[in-house]
């Protein structure tokens, strides 16, 4: 049933055509038969009528002039000679006269008329004038040729008529082949504008209706199905063959991505499954690897000796513990000579081999204990279990336990035993008498805890009576530093103010006396800074890091000696330990420590400095020392050595605050170390501190803090 | 950049510090406009144009505020948090100058966003550089937004 549409299309479409054919055909060949009629009748007959027309004329007007002269010529001769020719004449009008009779399109009566009329001239020729010729008189003649050419001219007439007619019919039918070549043009061009408009029409209609159809589905197919996409389908637009093929191809689509989905969720499962098999694989591999592993780690058991062995009982495997109890090495294994002989001592023979035969029947001996011959000779005692794993080949194992300590020590216990009646009386006797003394010491004790109970309450009321004062004196320290410090500022703002201001206006003494108020004012801020520096001390908690001594010592020297260039100093330097302490104090210790060693020995010539570090004599401290060759101090002085603001020598000799040595003394008690030092006037001074070693703080941060203030 | 803008506001108490700082200020001819005010509150006052500085254009900021701790009525630490954690002001750099160097008062200055914190050296010659430098600094180097 599709197929009907489109042949219908391809039948009326040719159908169509041939029709167009056959009405162009039919035209053409009608204008064909109208164009020969033309050419005939133009080219063939009116030339053809004319013609017989004029010869017509011609012989009558021959037969005229032969006729006529009869009227004037008189020798008979010269009559017949006439005669013969009008004869000649005549017949040939005659068979003109037939000729044109066929040809003449004019109505036949004007050719008859013609007859008749030429008919009754001849005659009255014939038989008036010529027959009777002879007995004519001239009158008579005269009257006759008169007669004579009124009947000539009624002839004459006659032929003028037809000659007349086929000269009009000649041009009217040029006429009408001109207008009709004129027409036939034009429709000649109509036809074939409308045959090409249809014929576009029709390659239109098979385009539209055919091949963009297939350029559509062949777009489908080849861009898109081909690359594997199957979401594009093609269009169904007609039930003629090409929507069926479309219809097809989409079915083949949908049949494609049926199979493609098939496929894929075929492939996904297998993968699936092989992913499962591999996952199995994987499974039972690790599986079998770790027993592999148990196994030689079961074998390898550094708690059992192990061992190995065929059926003529040679050592094939062995284990590290084997090594170990029977002092043999893997080279003996592998040179193949250790055999049951070899390990078993000679009296032992016999039972050995009694030992062999009840394990080849009964597959394993339970364990027992058994002497083993070692590699130096000696004999040591096992506790031995064998196996046989395996017939074909034949493998036995042995397990084996070195019991041999335990042997001694049953040996020991049996001793121990026989006097171990005396100590318990022995030991019940000594426990009486300490049971007597913890009860005395019980008593003492409660009265002890009584008084520590007591002092307890008494620290703790000191100490918060120190939180109390340290809190004031930040306080304090804090409006000194800002209070303090303001006028100060003033003081000397102003007077370099003064200074440069009033330069001119002082004199010397006036110059000198702002110097001296600058100086002072400037020695007072570096005054308050240290006492602000070492109130702050007391307040900061540690923070702890392992120091080295050597880095922090090369680090403060360096920086100073920088300042002394011209001086001649000897430093001796051993190699100084590492400490667990404070960075930033400990290294303000050492700058005080250096910086005053450096700056007592300015006055003499080679200034000696001796800088060490040795661990103390009951080893919980790190001792640290500085030594120099200055100006040194008299020991009666010593109680204000480390005071502050105490200052044993004056300004204008060393500068200084006094401070110094104070601050060293406060953070070197913070660490919970010591500080001393030994002087004589002008034989230098030694400035020596403590620090605990870094196992020793823990507990000493436990204990109280007892600081000075 | 406007005329009038003030260019610093130096907040401090002591008399004899303001004179010091502007004669510091002054003998390096860095500054062309001073704003002194004595406490705290007129500190806070000027910024935010209340009171007697109350016709005083808020958006012109001063370009650094020199700012000293011990204050009468606002401390200077009081100052500082409110100008810092406001939107508006908190771009204003502001130059801790103070007598006191305990670590726990710079410290908290910091964690409330100072850009510098200077201690007050009683040398003079030492606080002329200190000063200057500081002014040099944020007047001429440091860039502000601009408002």
């Amino acid at each position: 049933m599709f197929h009907k549409r489109i042949k219908n299309s391809f039948i009326t479409g040719f159908a169509v055509i041939f029709i167009i054919f056959a009405v162009l055909v039919l035209i053409s060949l009608s204008s064909y038969k109208n164009f020969t009629r033309i050419v005939n009748n133009f080219y063939v007959h009116p030339f053809t009528v004319t013609n017989s027309c004029r010869s017509v004329q011609a012989a009558f007007r021959d037969i005229y002039f032969h006729e006529h002269m009869i009227f004037h010529e008189s020798g008979e001769a010269m009559i017949e000679g006439i005669f013969e020719n009008v004869i000649e004449h005549k017949e040939m009008f005659r068979s003109y006269i037939e000729i044109l009779r066929n040809q003449y399109l004019g109505p036949a009566s004007d050719i008859d008329s013609l007859e008749t009329s030429y008919n009754a001239w001849d005659t009255y020729w014939n038989e008036e004038v010529y027959n009777r010729r002879e007995s004519l008189s001239k009158v008579e003649l005269e009257k006759k040729r008169i007669h004579y050419l009124i009947l000539y001219d009624n002839v004459n007439l006659k032929i003028v008529k037809i000659v007349n007619f086929a000269d009009n019919m000649a041009v009217n039918l040029i006429n009408e082949s001109d207008s009709m070549m004129h027409n036939n043009f034009q429709r000649d061009v109509g036809i074939f504008l409308v045959s090409l408009f249809i014929f576009f029409l029709v390659l239109l209609t098979v385009y539209k209706k055919f091949y963009k159809r297939i350029l559509n589905m062949h777009k489908v197919v080849v861009n898109h199905i081909s690359s594997g996409n199957f979401d594009k389908r093609c269009d169904v637009d007609s039930s003629d063959e090409l929507g069926e093929l479309a219809q097809n191809i989409n079915m083949m689509t949908d049949q494609l991505v049926g199979f493609n989905t098939n496929l894929e969720e075929e492939v996904k499962a297998r993968t699936a499954k092989l992913k499962e098999e591999m996952g199995n694989l994987a499974r039972v591999k690790t599986e079998l690897e770790q027993k592999d592993r148990l196994a030689v780690s079961i074998f390898n058991s550094e708690l059992v000796g192990v061992a190995m062995w065929d059926e003529t009982g040679r050592l094939i495997q062995v284990n590290d513990i084997f090594y170990s109890i029977t002092g043999y090495t893997e080279e003996d294994i592998k040179s193949e000579i250790i055999d049951w002989k070899t390990l078993t001592p000679e009296e032992h023979y016999e039972t050995e081999l009694a030992f062999h035969k009840k394990l080849i029947e009964e597959k394993r001996v339970l364990p027992c204990e058994k002497e083993v011959k070692l590699k130096n000779g000696n004999k040591t005692t096992v506790l031995i279990a064998k196996e046989v794993i395996s017939e074909e080949p034949f493998r036995g194992i042995t397990f084996f336990i070195d019991i041999s300590e335990r042997k001694a020590v049953e040996v020991e216990l049996e001793e121990l035993r026989d006097n171990l009646q005396e100590k318990v009386i022995e030991r019940t006797r000594e426990l009486e008498e300490n049971m007597k003394l913890v009860v005395s010491s019980r008593t003492s004790l409660a009265y002890l805890l009584e008084d520590v109970n007591d002092s307890r309450d008494e620290v703790i009321m000191v100490n918060n009576q120190l939180d109390t004062l340290n809190k004031e004196l930040e306080a304090f320290s804090y409006s000194v530093s800002h209070d303090l410090k303001a006028p100060l500022r003033a003081i000397d703002g102003f007077s370099s103010a003064l200074e440069e201001d009033y330069y001119d206006k002082l004199d010397d003494e006036g110059k000198e006396f702002i110097a001296l108020i600058r100086d002072n004012a400037q020695k007072m801020g570096a005054l308050i800074n240290d006492l602000l520096e070492f109130s702050r001390l007391g307040r900061k908690d540690l923070n702890y890091t392992e120091l080295n001594l050597q880095e922090l010592v090369d680090d403060v020297y360096g920086d100073m000696i920088v300042l002394e260039k011209d001086r001649k100093i000897e430093l001796k330097m051993d190699n100084l330990c590492t400490v667990f302490a404070d960075r930033t104090m400990i290294k303000q210790v050492i700058i005080n420590l250096v910086s005053n060693a450096l700056k007592f020995t300015r006055m003499e010539p080679v200034a000696e400095i001796e800088i060490g570090c040795e661990e103390s004599e009951d080893g919980k401290y790190v001792e640290f020392y500085v030594s120099d060759n200055g100006v040194g101090f008299d020991m009666k002085y010593y109680d204000k050595l480390f005071g502050v603001f105490q200052r044993l020598h004056t300004d204008e000799k060393f500068e200084g605050t006094g401070v110094g040595l104070a601050l060293i003394k406060r953070i070197i008690s913070k660490h919970k170390g010591t500080v001393w030092a030994e002087g004589k006037s002008n034989e230098g001074a030694t400035f020596r501190f403590t620090l605990p070693k870094r196992e020793n703080i823990i507990d000493s941060e436990n204990s109280l803090q007892n600081d000075e203030v | 950049m406007r005329n009038e803008r003030v260019e610093i506001l130096l907040v401090e108490d002591n008399p004899n510090d303001v004179k010091l700082t502007l004669r510091a200020l002054k003998k390096r001819n860095l500054v062309n406009d001073i704003q002194v005010v004595s406490d705290g509150v007129e500190a806070l006052d000027y910024i935010y144009c209340r009171n007697q500085f109350s016709d005083r254009n808020f958006e012109e900021y001063p370009k650094v505020i020199f700012l000293d701790l011990k204050l009468p009525k606002v401390n200077g630490l009081e100052v500082l948090a409110k100008l810092k954690s406001d939107e508006r002001t908190r771009h204003i750099p502001i130059v801790v100058l103070t007598s006191s160097s305990e670590d726990s008062d710079l410290k908290k200055c910091y964690e409330l966003g100072v850009n510098s914190y200077i201690v007050k050296p009683v040398d003079f010659e030492r606080f002329v550089e200190s000063v200057s430098k500081l002014g040099f600094y944020w007047l001429l180097l440091n860039q502000t937004p601009e408002l």
